[in-house]
């Protein structure tokens, strides 16, 4: 078949269709295909495209080995095939060393492309020491999987702040987003000070990373966000809203009665804010999450992963999901959906463990505790087992799923001078 | 915009199609010359470069589309799909290619992403060799040349 010479505006419409993969590998066919591929134009192109290239990522961390990532396309060439078909593009990546023997690379969220991964200095280690040494030694990746590159950036310069003596510091949770009003990449992080000596509660400290700078600055914290509040390890979920890029993690307070909720934090104006809980029983046995559901936050209630022994569920437990029909209005939380998904065909009853992410609105995506992942439609209640991994029998939770929109982006302009490692 | 009528559209080989105004204009380039120039709502509009059989598919298409943009009842999104995917899965390449510069030169956008994205799932697996064999390329690079760009990113063969 021959389908003859296109001009280069039409071939640049066809190629920026193509998943990453395909583009790499047609950097061959010619060398005017090459600079066309290559040159920031047809990545910013291809940028306004990304929610045609919606991939489905895995991360699933393996016993004694170096973690390896798994990811899924969706096959957005032809949708409306299930998730389950979607095939691989990435399988079996070869992530950064890891510093830990018992590795504790999570994934942090993902923007343009780019997800971000890290090694915190958290409870999660088991790592005594490296626990109680300085915050400085968090690994934070930026990686594009499509591409393979990858940026280690820098340590934060900030150590203990002066007034505080012998304490001891831990990063409790990070985002990662662009920032559209100065056009630059962000990364939020959130850093907790415990005091050895004394009971009194811990203290919470921000910094912020930006990466056209290739730097580290401190935010301070004010009565929106007092220091005692202490969000959780899991990914932020990130909506856009009137423009703005907002993350959000579940929270806690140490002080306030202990107050729990959701904390958002504004990637341009770098404004947090407290969003209340729907008025759902609160977590007393009962796990929570954040999903985003057809552009509005979505907060799922699950049951405890932590009894012992785990409580086997029944067709009488459920998931429950709440949407935020109107952004910031509490009174706006709806009980949307509420899923059995304990009735996958030839399998014995799941116990979830944990709901990961949400797919194209209507799908929900869970891990189950003995390995399985499955997708569960919101729709009529029908769960699909996507992959079974071999899970590590006391490492639950070593599943991570995210959505992101595959990249071509090297940040052309913004990191010129920093050094992108292949993986 | 309401309707005024009828335009004629004439083929490059000769072929005259009377159209609704309304199909027509789906093709931002015909809009813009009747908008321009009234002289053209009344004769006939030279479509240059594209011939009666071309012709014949973009007006079927449009017709389509420019219906169902008046009445959603009767065209759904969901006919609307599945006349998109029979149309382009009925054409051969020779008629993609011609459809795909007559959508570009008169700018049916609709039309245009649709075949794109076939070619862009026709040629996704393909292999470097087939891509030149398909779009007529001859290989510039070196053997080593060629080998170099394979060794950056082996994880793409």
């Amino acid at each position: 078949m021959n389908i003859g010479v296109l001009s280069e505006d039409l071939l640049r419409e066809i190629l920026v269709r193509l998943p990453v993969k395909s583009l790499l590998k047609f950097c061959c066919v010619s060398k005017a295909w090459c600079d066309l591929i290559n040159s920031p134009y047809f990545a910013d192109m291809r940028l306004g495209h990304s929610k045609n290239h919606r991939v489905f990522l895995i991360m699933q961390c393996l016993n004694d080995e170096k973690k390896a990532l798994l990811s899924f396309h969706s096959d957005y060439l032809s949708p409306g095939r299930g998730i389950a078909s979607a095939g691989e593009v990435a399988p079996n990546l070869k992530l950064p060393s890891s510093t830990h023997s018992f590795s504790s690379l999570r994934l942090f969220g993902s923007c343009n492309g780019i997800v971000c991964l890290a090694e915190l200095l958290i409870w999660s280690n088991y790592d005594l020491d490296k626990f109680w040494s300085n915050s400085d030694s968090d690994k934070i990746y930026l990686c594009n999987l499509a591409t393979r590159q990858f940026l280690t950036l820098p340590p934060s310069p900030f150590g203990c702040p002066d007034e505080f003596v012998d304490v001891q510091i831990s990063t409790t949770s990070l985002g990662f987003g662009f920032d559209p009003s100065t056009q630059d990449y962000k990364l939020v992080k959130f850093i907790e000070y415990f005091f050895a000596e004394t009971s009194a509660p811990p203290v919470g400290g921000v910094q912020i990373y930006q990466l056209r700078t290739n730097s580290w600055r401190k935010l301070e914290r004010d009565v929106s966000c007092p220091s005692a509040i202490v969000p959780y390890q899991s990914f932020p979920v990130s909506i856009l809203i009137n423009g703005f890029l907002i993350m959000h993690w579940c929270a806690t307070s140490m002080c306030d009665n202990l107050w729990q909720g959701i904390l958002s934090f504004n990637m341009s104006t770098e404004a947090f804010q407290k969003i209340e809980l729907p008025p759902c029983d609160k977590p007393g046995g009962n796990e929570f999450n954040l999903a985003v559901l057809n552009d509005s936050l979505a907060f799922i209630l699950f049951g405890s992963r932590f009894l012992e022994p785990p409580p086997i569920l029944t067709t009488e437990h459920s998931i429950d999901i709440w949407v935020m029909m109107e952004y910031g209005i509490k009174e706006s939380w709806v009980k949307k959906y509420s899923i059995h998904p304990f009735s996958l065909s030839g399998c014995a009853p799941l116990r979830v463990f944990a709901p990961c992410s949400s797919w194209n609105n209507d799908i929900l995506l869970l891990e189950s505790e003995n390995g399985h992942f499955i997708s569960c439609s919101l729709k009529d209640n029908n769960c699909q087992e996507i992959c079974k991994y071999s899970v590590c029998k006391y490492r639950l939770g070593c599943i991570q799923s995210l959505v992101y929109e595959e990249n071509l982006v090297s940040f052309a302009g913004i990191s010129d001078g920093l050094h992108w490692k292949k993986m | 915009m309401a309707s005024k009528g009828n335009l004629t559209l004439k083929s490059c080989n000769g072929k005259e199609f009377i159209v609704e105004e309304k199909v027509a204009v789906m093709s931002t380039t015909i809009k813009n010359m009747v908008d321009v120039d009234d002289s053209f709502a009344q004769g006939v509009i030279p479509i240059i470069g594209v011939d009666g059989k071309i012709l014949a598919k973009l007006i079927e298409y449009c017709k389509e589309h420019a219906e169902a943009d008046e009445d959603e009842e009767v065209k759904s999104e969901e006919y609307l799909k599945k006349f998109d995917e029979k149309f382009v899965d009925e054409l051969n390449l020779n008629d993609l290619y011609d459809l795909l510069k007559a959508s570009n030169y008169l700018e049916i956008t609709k039309l245009l992403n649709l075949l794109c994205q076939k070619v862009a799932s026709m040629i996704k697996g393909k292999k470097p060799e087939e891509i030149r064999r398909i779009f007529n390329i001859k290989n510039d690079f070196t053997p080593e040349e060629e080998e170099e760009i394979n060794r950056q990113n082996p994880w793409a063969f």
